[in-house]
């Protein structure tokens, strides 16, 4: 894929993203003006850029959709729940129809039918008033594809555009004028009457004399034509008629110093024919209507719609899109400068210099600040990615004639972007069963005592430096019986199994096992939930189950904070340092003779009372014997899970840019990357899950 | 000296080569196939790694791979000298283009070797593996070896962990 197909597909995803935002905005909270404007804007944007790439499909249906948002932006139709749906499903359409035009897939008949049906209520919607030529569109589209939808039953227009001697003072563009008009529709024949210039002794270079004939093919009507026109009305000669429309025409010829001049002008150019001159009582001949055979395609004015657009719709931009190599970059760069500041600060040292050591004490805390900015770029608020789920929800719920709450909480909290974009997906999946296995139908939830409404609870809150994010449901819960029985079946796990319910409910991660009896278009195949646990362990995040019959299930995601950046605590072991992610980290603790007393030669010690399972990193890494007098324990806890690190030197926090150690490394078990020192060392990240996992495995 | 977009040429001859002494020897690599010299700085040790992959280092604010050449040839281990260097190399693998840093006694000379002057590595009497060795070439009329960069960067060799798994 190009570098701009990509790009278009992400602003295209964005638009959508915003289109959908609003639609669900405004059923929960009603109609506002502020959402219909975003809706249009997106819906706009979107035709202008598939405009760029010839997505032509998407473009006519866009700007279908987009006819009826402006009749709505300007309060000519009123906006029902009813339309709120069908741009719901326009904007789902549009998606399609993108992806089709990326991917360069022919459009299917069934694609090609749900865009007629989309169309057809439309324009069911659409006023007359502002549908002159509905028929003639939606017969274009069932031929999209194979015509340009622009030119989709249209009317000829000639405009003609003479330029007042003066017209250089307005300070328009005259090109931008015309490239205007070929937005909105093909202007199939131009040319520059140049016939005033004057000879030079005579010509006054800040003054115009040129104008313009144009023929415009367009579905766009008298006014629309003049408002492009209207900033400089006053100072343009300007006609605009129907080339069919002879009597107009007659009569502006008629009207003008130079009639013989333009007639021939006009004839010789191709714009009308010579018939087309003769006065209806010269004779009764049949006018021949012009045919637009000649069309020219790539007209000299065709800027890209997209600019046109961007002055019609000037809209405020509420992010940046930047590439996050340069994030890592800036992070590189701002690393290497405190490492320069601290060899400053050695050198203050060293000479004694008070004012100077100040001065790098001070560079040292603004570095820190700027890179905490830098570092915060990344991350964005869950809440707007988990808005859309609200639509999804409800559209299956719908579809399954079950009535669902959904309740949203902890949107504030913040994520890498990364990561938000890579779990939704998982998510959308699990909500998704939830709502089709987990949550009954009213009248069983009737029986059972339950409210009729089910209720589905997605929440995301930040504990022990991970993020959790949870999916509950008050449905019927997992049925364990019915797991076990397909997973043996399918020969996942013997019959003789002595697994735990944690470990059965696991179950529905592998791969090829669905419980649902049916399997309908939502969920029940069978792949997914295997693709869920992979895609959240990509993002070094785990997923738990916990479900009790006939009360409902939770699923319990964790996810790291970000990607790249962790806050670590820094200690030695041997001769490598390492970091442990601190919010993993419950306190330190000296290994005292006391409890080395206790122990006994097993590898747990007495913590007030709880038994503490403790791992020396020297030996797990196969380390040389310690130099430190001091042993000292740190204390994790990862979910439930509880352990001691044995380590060297306790040396504190540091914020942590976590960079990949590469492929070299890929076999050593628990550790996840490295980072660069404030002194310029490396110091080797432990990730915690995996240690713990391979310990109590290999235990 | 720093050649960011190492093409490496079809045909070797043109090109210039960065001769160097490892354990009192001479060997020389494509000066096109490196990005930069640097310096011996400190080395953070990677735990169960096999022992000529010293650990990392930080290069420029990246993580870097530093192998020990001379382990790396099972002629013992280097002794680190005020003129020890590391060169950082482009490795190529399947999708990428990473670096690795190797450790040399002393940079020698960057300098031109002759098509004609370049040879098949002998079947066997080399002291370092064959393996290692693209061609011999004739520089001041010597016969040194040109080394194979991939094959002695290779990744799957370099990350098997030292003693299996703990």
């Amino acid at each position: 894929m190009t570098e701009e197909l990509r790009l278009f597909l992400e602003d295209s995803d964005e638009q959508l993203g915003f289109m959908e935002a609003s639609l669900v905005n405004m059923q929960e909270e009603g109609v506002n003006e502020e959402d219909i404007g975003a809706l249009f804007r997106a819906m706009h944007t979107i035709k202008g850029t598939a405009g760029m790439f010839g997505f032509d499909d998407v473009v006519a249906f866009a700007h279908i959709a987009e006819n009826l948002l402006s009749d709505v932006r300007s309060n000519k139709v009123p906006l029902t729940a009813e339309m709120l749906g069908l741009f719901l499903l326009c904007k789902d359409h549009t998606e399609t129809l993108i992806d089709t035009a990326v991917d360069q897939k022919p459009v299917s008949s069934e694609l090609r039918k749900a865009n007629d049906d989309l169309v057809a209520q439309l324009l069911a919607f659409t006023p007359e008033g502002s549908k002159p030529h509905s028929q003639a569109a939606e017969s274009s589209v069932t031929k999209m594809g194979e015509i340009s939808p622009v030119q989709s039953r249209t009317t000829l227009w000639h405009i003609s555009v003479g330029l007042k001697p003066d017209f250089f003072n307005t300070g328009m563009d005259v090109l931008s004028l015309v490239s205007f008009l070929d937005g909105l529709g093909t202007v199939t024949r131009k040319a520059i009457v140049i016939d005033d210039i004057p000879l030079l002794e005579n010509y006054n270079p800040i003054e115009a004399y040129i104008g313009f004939e144009l023929q415009l093919d367009t579905q766009s009507d008298y006014a629309a034509i003049e408002e492009v026109f209207e900033f400089v009305e006053d100072d343009i000669e300007l006609q605009i008629l129907k080339v069919t429309d002879k009597e107009k025409l007659l009569s502006w010829i008629d009207g003008l110093e130079s009639k013989q001049n333009k007639v021939k002008f006009l004839i010789s150019n191709g714009f009308f024919d010579k018939t087309d001159f003769v006065t209806a009582q010269e004779s009764n001949q049949v006018v021949i209507p012009i045919k637009n055979e000649e069309k020219i395609k790539n007209s000299s004015f065709g800027e890209d719609e997209s600019k046109v657009a961007s002055k019609k719709e000037p809209h405020k931009s509420f992010s940046l899109r930047v590439d996050s190599s340069k994030i890592d970059q800036l992070i590189n760069q701002m690393s290497e400068m405190v490492i320069a500041n601290a060899k400053i600060a050695q050198r203050a040292d060293k000479l004694d210099d008070t004012e100077l050591s100040e001065s790098t004490t001070i560079m040292s805390e603004m570095l820190e600040e700027v890179r905490s900015s830098v570092m915060n770029i990344r991350m964005v608020q869950v809440g707007d990615s988990f808005a859309k789920f609200r639509r999804i929800v409800g559209d299956v719920a719908k579809k399954l004639g079950k009535e669902i709450d959904f309740i949203i909480k902890g949107g504030e909290t913040e994520l890498d972007k990364m990561v938000v974009e890579k779990i939704s997906d998982p998510i959308m999946h699990m909500l998704r069963n939830s709502v089709d296995h987990g949550i009954e139908m009213p009248q069983e939830r009737k029986a059972a005592g339950k409210l009729e409404s089910g209720t589905v609870t997605l929440s995301a809150y930040p504990d022990a430096g991970t993020i959790v994010i949870k999916i509950v449901d008050d449905g019927k819960g997992l049925d364990k019986e019915r797991i076990l029985a397909k997973a043996i079946a399918n020969g996942t796990i013997p019959s003789n199994h002595n697994l735990t319910d944690k470990e059965i409910f696991n179950l529905i991660f592998a791969a090829g096992l669905s419980t649902a009896d049916q399997v309908s278009d939502i969920s029940g195949r069978g792949v997914g939930m295997d693709v869920v646990k992979r895609n959240i362990e990509e993002l070094r995040g785990t997923v738990e189950i916990d479900s009790r019959k006939g009360e409902g299930s939770t699923f319990t995601i964790r996810l790291p904070l970000t990607l790249a950046i962790i806050d670590g605590f820094l200690i030695q072991s041997g001769d490598t340092k390492y970091i442990i992610p601190l919010e993993m980290i419950q306190e330190c603790i000296e290994l005292s003779p006391a409890y080395k007393k206790q122990m006994k030669g097993n590898h747990f010690i007495n913590l007030r009372d709880s038994i503490l399972p403790l791992l020396d990193i020297r030996t797990y890494f196969d380390e040389s014997e310690s130099k430190s007098q001091r042993e000292n324990v740190v204390v994790i806890r990862y979910g439930e899970y509880k352990m001691g690190l044995q380590v060297d030197e306790l040396y504190g926090e540091f914020q942590t840019v976590i960079k990949p150690l590469g492929e070299v490394f890929r076999n050593v078990p628990g550790i996840s990357g490295g980072t660069v020192l404030g002194s310029g060392e490396i110091a080797l990240i432990f990730d915690i899950p995996k240690l713990m996992e391979y310990k109590i495995k290999n235990s | 000296m720093s050649h960011e977009d190492a093409h490496e040429k079809s045909e070797i001859g043109q090109d210039q080569y960065l001769l160097f002494y490892v354990g009192g020897d001479v060997y020389a690599i494509k000066a096109l196939s490196t990005s930069e010299i640097v310096e011996y700085t400190t080395i953070t040790k990677v735990p169960l790694m096999p022992s000529f992959v010293k650990g990392v280092t930080n290069i420029r604010g990246n993580i870097v791979p530093v192998i020990d050449l001379l382990d790396r040839f099972s002629l013992g281990q280097t002794e680190i000298q005020p003129k020890t260097s590391i060169v950082v190399i482009n490795y190529k693998t399947e999708n990428e283009t990473t670096q690795l840093g190797i450790i040399i006694d002393e940079v020698y000379e960057v300098d031109d070797i002759n098509t004609d002057q370049i040879k098949e590595a002998p079947a066997f009497g080399a002291k370092i593996d064959k393996k290692f060795i693209s061609y011999m070439g004739k520089y001041q009329g010597d016969y040194i070896a040109i080394l194979d960069t991939q094959a002695i960067l290779n990744t799957t060799e370099l990350s098997k962990l030292a003693k299996g798994c703990v």
